[in-house]
């Protein structure tokens, strides 16, 4: 049971960590448009792009 | 009919235009069109054509000097930010109908050099832009954007926006920071409450730890109740957060005492889980309130970009709007918007002022005549001195006017305030009769019960019971094509009795057609139609599409001169021909019938008559029966001739239709209908409009018609007619949901209050309770985001029949 002392305070700084990406998030704007990101799945590189990502 | 690929418009008969796209032949209309399709297949961007979920706006030939005006330095800071030699500024895109336009324009001006970035949201168009002035200039991306059919315009930095999107991001992170913090501590709560072997060593540190977890959920989390409740306190009056603020403060510090102490109740957990639920009705809330101030903000748009200066050495010069000033002489070309209000100087105006008065046709304008700003130049291209700009001009004022319509709160919204402050008291009033009543009893418990009767009287469900209902109504209507302005309006819905069309071009498709021909016998039918045609040619009017559309080929007509408002005069073959209105082409001759007519002549006699009608809209007559299936009365009030008008009705079976009202004689049968008791629904499409619409019960506004108009009305029709007949039903069924919530919000409290008072109720039963019926009301309102389509099985016996014939 003494490892509640330890595992308590870890799970407050994850909670912390949870809340300062959230925090980031929102101000990046990722909530502010869900539709377009759907999107962009679909579209393909323009062909001299992907070239590119070929040679890393 | 072949149909453009690009923007789906009929190809004019003898346009040759074809490109190979996907392995076939695609017909284009025009070569604006043609360009745009060769600059996406040249970008290898064919994809677009795939992914597009709606056709592409037609494309007028772009001109890149007209953007020329805004590489200047003085310009560009008036609404660009720069930071480091990158700018950064918002744009408004027009004519963003889906994602793939994103696509292709974030891929277009992504991949040239000096553009940083550009994202966009394709749901409102608008577009945050970084680039580089020095290597591309913002002309040049300007001008791309305007080839590809997007044109844009500069936005400056609209305070009202930027304060939406900051209180959005507020709550989002005052939720996210409640959430996270109700299910730690509801963790250490359910621990505690199950007492599984807890020593007192481990129950202190569990209490510490909640309290650490609770103290931001309190402090940062519910701060807007406690600003709310400072609010209401300083204005005397008594609002939801004054109860609720107290029930989170009092909980957190009787928790704050207990957990130093060492004994006694805590409360972590409740007041987390309660601040959650409260912050969920606020985001719902703040969300919808924002969309409705975002239709509001479209009517800035309505003015052009920028404007030809006239510069006194006679040279022109292209500036942005924000730089012109009194006394300045602009030139307005044809098919350009007028950028400010003035007096005409030079040249006759045929202007089409529908955002201003809905009439669609060309008005005539002589030198010294007024102009206001947002009139569209249909003819020759004059010149006008500069009166108002900007802010003072006419169409800012009326703007000004419908917003502040907006901001004022509907009846029945402050009706709700009124119920809430009384429940409020009672709330209040209920928790100190059951303080003073167990502190006689047994002070003991008289805290714990106290605050269980707080937290379970907590006004949610009743808060929630209408708001949320209307936001899944909303949804719901949305996607069957019709926008809510204002959604108070949902309400008002019920109980309509009689349905107005305003105008004719509600129910038309707005495209000019030529539906009758007349021939004298001397000129054969073919040869008429070419010499209107050739007549037509440069004209820049719908009806010139019609005749271009329907001629076999052209004739040579030579010496064309245009009469604002009154026709054509051209020569052909040595004679001279005249096309336009009878008073004009054909004086003196009686109109072969009733309808509108437009007569072709030479120098003796007419030639031919042309009847001109507008096409009804397709889904017309389905919508006028379903609406008369639904028991409702269908008028027609509109500014048109009465033969044009009783021909329309006869047409659609609208029993009650008046022709020439103007918007006087509309608002007298309007308050006619008042007096008889009915309830009366407008449907209209232009700014003159917004009066006659204010005066009805409740208005809808079709999207085709000028901006204006879809800001004042209280929803704005974007698909087809037919959405009419389903919102009424959706509005019953809204109506019926609010009610159930009330009666479900009212009916928990009665029972729980008893309960709560006579100590029967922890304070977490307290919070569950509260957070359930909560719920409860909010799922029953989700119910109203399913759209129950109308099958030829739910339709009355009348409109089956008018389907299969």
């Amino acid at each position: 049971m003494e490892s509640i002392f330890v595992l308590v305070p870890v799970s407050i700084v994850l909670l912390a960590v949870a809340i300062w990406l959230f925090f980031w998030a929102t101000k990046h704007g990722q909530f502010d448009d869900l539709d377009s990101p759907a999107w962009r799945i679909l579209r393909d590189d323009a062909p001299a792009r992907r070239k590119e990502r070929e040679h890393d | 009919m072949n149909n453009c690929f690009h923007c789906g418009e009929p190809v004019p008969k003898g346009e040759q235009r074809w490109l190979e796209i996907d392995g076939e032949r695609r017909p284009f209309c025009c070569a604006g069109c043609e360009a745009v399709s060769k600059l996406i297949l040249a970008a290898g961007m064919d994809d677009f054509y795939r992914f597009r979920t709606e056709l592409s706006p037609r494309v007028e030939p772009a001109d890149p000097a007209r953007w020329q005006a805004f590489d200047s330095p003085d310009v560009l800071a008036s609404f660009a930010r720069l930071d480091g030699g990158v700018y950064e500024a918002s744009l408004q895109l027009d004519d963003i109908r889906c994602a793939a336009c994103g696509w292709l324009i974030e891929k277009t001006l992504g991949e040239r050099d000096g553009v940083c970035d550009i994202r966009l949201n394709p749901v409102n168009g608008r577009a945050v832009l970084r680039w580089r002035q020095d290597e591309v200039p913002l002309s040049s991306l300007f001008a791309s954007l305007d080839a590809l059919g997007f044109r844009p315009r500069p936005l400056d930095g609209d305070a009202t926006e930027a304060r939406d999107e900051h209180e959005r991001h507020g709550l989002l992170r005052r939720l996210a920071v409640a959430g996270f913090g109700m299910m730690q501590a509801m963790m250490y709560g359910i621990a505690m409450y199950l007492g599984i072997d807890m020593s007192a060593e481990f129950e202190h540190f569990f209490r510490h730890v909640s309290l650490l977890i609770a103290t931001p959920v309190v402090f940062y989390a519910a701060a807007p109740f406690f600003r709310g409740a400072l609010r209401a306190a300083r204005g005397r009056t008594l609002g939801m957060d004054v109860p609720l603020s107290i029930a989170i403060l009092i909980a957190y510090g009787a928790s704050v005492v207990n957990a130093f102490r060492g004994s006694g109740e805590v409360y972590f957990d409740s007041v987390s889980m309660f601040v959650f639920f409260l912050l969920i009705g606020r985001y719902v809330e703040a969300v919808a309130r924002h969309r409705v101030s975002d239709s509001a903000r479209a009517l800035g748009a309505s003015l052009p970009a920028s404007a030809t200066r006239i510069r006194a050495d006679g040279e022109s010069e292209d500036v942005p709007l924000a730089s012109l000033s009194n006394d300045d002489i602009v030139l307005v070309t044809r098919g350009s918007a007028v950028p400010a209000d003035g007096v005409i100087v030079e040249g006759a105006a045929e202007l089409d002022e529908s955002l201003l008065t809905g009439e669609a046709h060309g008005v005539l304008r002589k030198p010294g005549d007024a102009l206001a700003a947002g009139a569209i130049n249909l003819g020759a291209p004059f010149r006008m001195r500069v009166v108002r700009t900007g802010n003072d001009t006419l169409i800012a004022g009326i703007a000004r006017l419908l917003d502040r319509a907006q901001a004022s709160r509907p009846r029945l919204a402050r009706y709700a305030d009124r119920l809430a402050r009384r429940f409020v008291a009672a709330v209040l009033l209920a928790a100190g009769v059951t303080a003073l009543a167990w502190a006689y009893l047994d002070p003991a418990q008289a805290f714990e019960i106290t605050l269980s009767v707080l937290i379970v009287t907590c006004p949610c469900a009743l808060g929630l019971a209408v708001p949320v209902a209307l936001t899944a109504a909303t949804n719901a209507i949305t996607r069957r094509g019709v926008l809510t302005v204002n959604s108070d309006a949902l309400e008002q819905l019920e109980g309509i009795t009689d349905v107005v069309f305003d105008k004719t071009g509600t129910l038309t498709v707005g495209k000019p057609s030529i539906r009758r021909i007349l021939i004298n016998g001397a000129v054969s039918e073919d040869d008429c139609l070419a010499l209107a045609a050739g007549l037509e040619m440069e004209a820049n009017h719908p009806l010139a599409r019609a005749f271009l559309e329907r001629a076999p080929k052209r004739a040579v007509v030579s010496k064309v001169e245009q009469l604002p408002g009154e026709g054509l005069r051209g020569e052909h073959e040595g004679m001279n021909l005249r096309l336009g209105r009878p008073e004009f082409a054909a004086a003196g001759e009686a109109v072969p019938g009733e309808g509108s007519w437009i007569a072709l002549a030479d120098d003796n006699r007419v030639l031919a008559w042309f009847e001109v009608v507008d096409a009804l809209r397709e889904e017309a007559a389905h919508a006028i029966a379903e609406l008369h299936a639904a028991g409702l009365r269908v008028h027609l009030l509109s500014g048109d001739s009465e033969d044009t008008v009783a021909a329309i009705a006869r047409r659609l079976g609208i029993r009650h239709a008046r022709g020439r009202q103007r918007p006087e004689d509309k608002l007298a049968v309007i308050e006619a209908l008042h007096a008889e008791g009915a309830r009366v629904l407008m449907i209209g499409d232009g700014i003159n409009d917004a009066p006659v619409l204010g005066g009805a019960d409740v208005s809808i506004a079709m999207a085709a018609g000028a901006e204006l108009a879809q800001a004042s009305a209280d929803f704005v029709l974007t698909g087809s007619l037919r959405a009419i007949a389903p919102l009424l039903e959706h509005a019953r069924r809204t109506r019926r949901i609010m009610r159930q919530n009330l009666a479900w919000a009212f009916s928990y409290n009665m029972l729980a209050v008893p309960l709560a008072a006579a100590g029967l109720v922890t304070p977490w039963m307290a919070a569950i309770g509260m957070s359930a019926s909560s719920l409860l009301v909010t799922l029953n309102a989700l119910r109203l985001n399913r759209v129950r389509d109308a099958t030829d099985r739910d339709l009355p016996e009348t409109l089956r029949e008018l389907r299969s014939s």
